[in-house]
């Protein structure tokens, strides 16, 4: 057809048309389309992405979505660090190897340009991708997005197809929203990761501490907790039927009274506190307060020491302290005392050996009544002076009878005077141990007076206290027992599991200490023993120091 | 070429069709009509009455009307801007050639963005154009139902065609009555318009029989009533003819195009700012002297049809006989100035040629033309004077 023909044609139009405007809607409306199809998957895709996925799990993800709208057989993201490109992700995942991207290289050019394009590849122009035999179909065409953080390009999002020209604009446009997204996601999976290493650290900090720590917030609720609760606590922590701390650590149904976080409250100042458990345990409570960004309190810290086994020993270290005070004051009495007494006896036994010459027996037995009371004072003065030298003295070969016996010497007659008799039941063929006498003494001694103090407080016709020795066989051992019991009025079961408390007492505050019974069963330990306590209401206890006879 | 088109709007045609101009535009959907006219037709009331047809229908108007003859491209970019910032959605021209002609390239330029250059040529349009309606206030043009529009690229210097079926409104709404305002001067100019569109159609290399029977129409009713129309401007019947005439000779135009003579008188007019129907009077019976030895048989339908008694007459002796009757038409509505006279400089003419060579309207002239016959017949008809 010559140049004038087609001319003519052209103007008689016989190819063309007045242009209609429902194709034209048409053609619109399905350019619409698809733009809500693109808009549908990127919503999609953002909605899918987690934050703590991997970019390649991301890559893969959007690879499976974008065939729906584009021609799609390889999707690969490039990071650039430091002027290197690197093939960080692709789907399919196995589908080339790039090992350095030449200048020429789409991804290079575009993160160059920081901005898109459509890449149509003559195959020297893409040598540098190894494509895996399993995909031996070359690319045709590749549409690139840079993807920025702010103003920088950090990659490249290549969607790529063994089509020829496969992508236009309007592909290229959601390409580049893709990457947008993707970058969004990338950065946010990264910052997430950065966040919850650092929350990591915070909390294994916490958990690391062995003392527990709490964080409540100003309405009583456990917010968190570093699983440190001593064992005695966690009845009344499992049972709790809120999240309150009453109820988690005191088991109550409502807010403690003078709880310290009203304190904290109004002061906005840490408060320290002591606390007694139902279960004996002595703790120290520190209540910290944490501020939120307006400085109002917004949570409290909790931290508890315990510190049971810290005051028993402080308390024992007191009380040795006092004892050996004692025992130099008494050493010194008694020495001082040694010489007038020798004289006394010495005296009372010449002048009754005349009397009793001078044929005056009755003066004479007065004399040696003297001279008898006299050395009566004379053993009491060196059990004072073997007591309080408890300290030196090491374990020796001991007969807990014979220790009994040198006790009830000193404390009867202070006993007896309460209206109180003492029964001795003391097993004679007992095997000899070895204990450090002076403390096994201190330990009766105490058992003793609270059995007298114990008796004090009750109505009984008969006050009695039975001290009594035995041998215990047992299959991990032989032990020998040492029981103080009396007829008192007992001890309340509540308060059966305190009495070993440092500082815990049912006395006046001017007689006990609260010291003794916590003294007595360090000492018990001390020699790998313990103490038992028994009790009836109403009817008394008895207290057994029970020693092993054999060390396992 | 054994296959043909045939594109035309609805057309609605008669004295006081005006009135339908309201509801014709609110059929094709327009909401807010941009209403392109002129100073004259304005001054003559028919812009005031089509607004009021357009109101009656419910549709706001906004007029436009900053444009002159032979329409230059700026005053199109000065009624895109009014358009646009206007809200229209639909354009009615009530007017001339110039009026419509600018109506057309608001609407290309509105939907298709770009610059006119952009367009010239065949089918260049990628978008459907907003709706038009075109109601002619003059006899001639017959743009009204073509797929042409004609605009001066005032860098240039000339007139660009654009041609595209796009360019076809979608109604066009033919009174009579609005010709009577029109001056006898124009009446002549538009007259010789319409009638040179009926002669280059009906030789045109892609006249076909449904062109031929327009292209014959319009030839016989100019005949017949352009004296009348010229001499009594107040003649309905003439005036009625005169617009039928104009309107079968765009149809005629629009789907077999012209030839030579428009080709060569765009250049002129886009040169001179003078009316398309003198340009057109002065190089006519040139270019029909040129192409007679190519198609005698459809010279010889002219002259019959243009009333001549060649019974008889040798093939080329009754062809002849169509020039004759031309001459002798123009002669009797006194458009006998030769170019020259209506001030072209004879220096221009290698450029006008060269530039004619290039126009779309050659390609159909029956008779290819080289550069050097073009200027051979733009000499020609320099003086009028001296060949008569």
């Amino acid at each position: 057809m010559n140049n004038q023909e087609k001319l003519l044609q052209q103007l008689t139009g016989v190819d063309s048309s007045k242009l209609n405007y429902y194709v034209e809607l048409k053609k619109r409306n399905a350019e619409v389309l698809q733009q809500n199809r693109r808009l549908g998957i990127l919503h999609q895709l953002a909605r899918d992405i987690n934050i703590d996925m991997s970019i390649s799990d991301i890559i893969g993800r959007a690879f499976t979505k974008l065939p729906q709208t584009l021609p799609c057989d390889f999707l690969g993201l490039v990071t650039v660090h430091q002027g290197e490109l690197t093939l960080k992700a692709m789907a399919p995942r196995n589908f080339c190897r790039i090992d350095n991207f030449p200048a020429h290289s789409p991804s290079q050019k575009v993160i160059d340009r920081k901005k898109a394009g459509i890449f149509n590849l003559k195959p020297e122009e893409i040598d540098h991708i190894r494509q895996t035999p399993a995909y031996p179909l070359p690319l045709k065409a590749l549409a690139v997005a840079p993807m920025f953080k702010r103003d920088d390009v950090i990659g490249a999002l290549i969607v790529g197809s063994i089509a020829d020209s496969a992508y236009g604009e309007r592909d290229l446009s959601f390409v580049q929203h893709l990457a947008d997204q993707l970058a969004i996601s990338i950065q946010n999976a990264r910052l997430y990761k950065q966040v919850s290493r650092a929350k990591k650290e915070w909390e294994e900090t916490f958990k690391a501490v062995t003392d527990p720590i709490f964080l409540i917030d100003t309405d009583y609720n456990v917010l968190l907790h570093n699983d440190r609760l001593p064992p005695e606590m966690n009845a009344s922590w499992n049972q709790a039927l809120s999240d309150k701390c009453f109820a988690k650590l005191h088991g109550r149904d409502r807010p403690c009274p003078n709880c310290p976080i009203d304190e904290i409250k109004r002061t906005g100042k840490p408060v320290f506190q002591r606390w007694q458990t139902e279960s004996g345990l002595l703790l120290d409570l520190s209540y910290y307060p944490v501020f939120n960004e307006e400085k109002q309190l917004a949570a409290v810290t909790i931290i508890l020491k315990d510190v049971t086994e810290r005051t028993k020993m402080e308390a024992q270290l007191v009380h040795s302290a006092k004892l050996a005070a004692l025992g130099e004051m008494a050493a010194g009495v008694a020495h001082e005392l040694n010489s007038p007494m020798t004289v006394i006896i010495g005296s009372a036994q010449i002048l009754a050996r005349e009397l009793q010459k001078e044929e005056r027996p009755e003066d004479a037995e007065a004399l040696e009544d003297i001279a008898n009371c006299g050395l009566r004072c004379k053993r009491i003065i060196q059990n004072l002076l073997t007591f309080s030298r408890q300290d030196q003295l090491p374990a020796t070969e001991i007969d807990l009878n014979a220790e009994v016996v040198r006790v009830l010497s000193l404390i009867q007659y202070q006993i007896n005077r309460s209206q109180i008799r003492i029964v001795e039941r003391l097993q004679l063929d007992l095997p000899k141990l070895t204990a450090n006498g002076p403390q096994i003494q201190q330990v009766l001694t105490n058992l003793l007076v609270n059995a007298r103090d114990a008796l004090a407080l009750a109505d009984r016709d008969e006050k009695l206290i039975e001290v009594t020795t035995s041998l215990r066989r047992r299959e991990d051992g032989r032990a020998a027992v040492l029981s103080v019991r009396d007829n008192g009025t007992g001890i309340a079961p509540e308060n059966l599991s305190k009495v070993f408390t440092p500082f815990y007492t049912s006395k006046e505050a001017t007689k006990g200490t609260g010291l003794g019974l916590s003294v007595s069963l360090g000492i018990a330990e001390s020699h790998n023993g313990t103490i038992e306590v028994e009790s009836r209401p109403g009817e008394g206890c008895t207290f057994s120091l029970v020693l092993p006879l054999e060390t396992t | 070429m054994n296959i043909s088109k045939f594109v035309s709007p609805e057309i609605i045609f008669g004295p006081g069709s005006l009135s339908q101009i309201g509801e014709s535009a609110a059929r094709i959907g327009a909401s807010r009509v941009f209403l392109v006219s002129d100073e004259g037709v304005i001054k003559a009331g028919w812009a005031e009455r089509a607004m009021h047809y357009l109101n009656a229908s419910g549709l706001e108007t906004v007029l436009f009307s900053s444009l002159t003859t032979n329409p230059k491209d700026y005053e199109v970019l000065e009624g895109l801007e009014r358009y646009r910032r206007s809200g229209c959605d639909a354009i009615v021209a009530v007017g001339g050639g110039s009026p419509t002609d600018v109506a057309k390239s608001i609407a290309i330029l509105a939907s298709n963005g770009g610059q006119l250059r952009d367009y010239e040529g065949i089918n260049k349009i990628s978008r459907p154009l907003p709706p038009m309606v075109i109601a002619p206030s003059t006899a001639g043009a017959g743009s009204e139902v073509t797929q042409f529009d004609i605009i001066v690229d005032s860098e240039r210097k000339l007139k660009m065609s654009i041609i595209s079926k796009s360019l076809v409104p979608d109604i066009a709404i033919v009174d009579p009555e609005l010709l009577t305002t029109k001056d006898a001067e124009l009446a002549a100019a538009t007259g010789v318009d319409a009638f040179t569109h009926g002669i280059e159609s009906y030789v045109s290399l892609a006249a076909t029989p449904l062109t031929d029977i327009h292209a014959l129409k319009a030839i016989e009713l100019v005949s017949k009533y352009l004296r009348r129309a010229v001499r009594d401007r107040q003649d309905l019947e003439a005036n009625t003819n005169m617009a039928m005439a104009s309107l079968t000779g765009g149809l005629a135009l629009s789907n077999a195009i012209l030839g030579a003579t428009h080709a060569m008188t765009h250049q002129v007019d886009g040169l001179l700012d003078k009316h398309h129907g003198e340009s057109n009077a002065a190089i006519l019976p040139h270019v029909m002297e040129f192409n007679l030895s190519a198609c005698p048989e459809r010279y010889r339908d002219i002259a019959v049809t243009m009333g001549e008694n060649v019974a008889g007459l040798p093939l080329q002796e009754a062809a002849r006989r169509s020039i004759d009757a031309v001459r002798s038409l123009l002669s009797d509505i006194d458009l006998k100035k030769g170019l020259g006279e209506i001030g072209l400089d004879e220096k221009v003419i290698p450029q006008l040629s060269r530039n004619a060579l290039n126009d779309a309207c050659l390609v159909t002239n029956p008779r290819p033309a080289s550069v050097e016959e073009l200027e051979a017949i733009y000499r020609q008809a320099l003086w009028q004077g001296e060949k008569t």
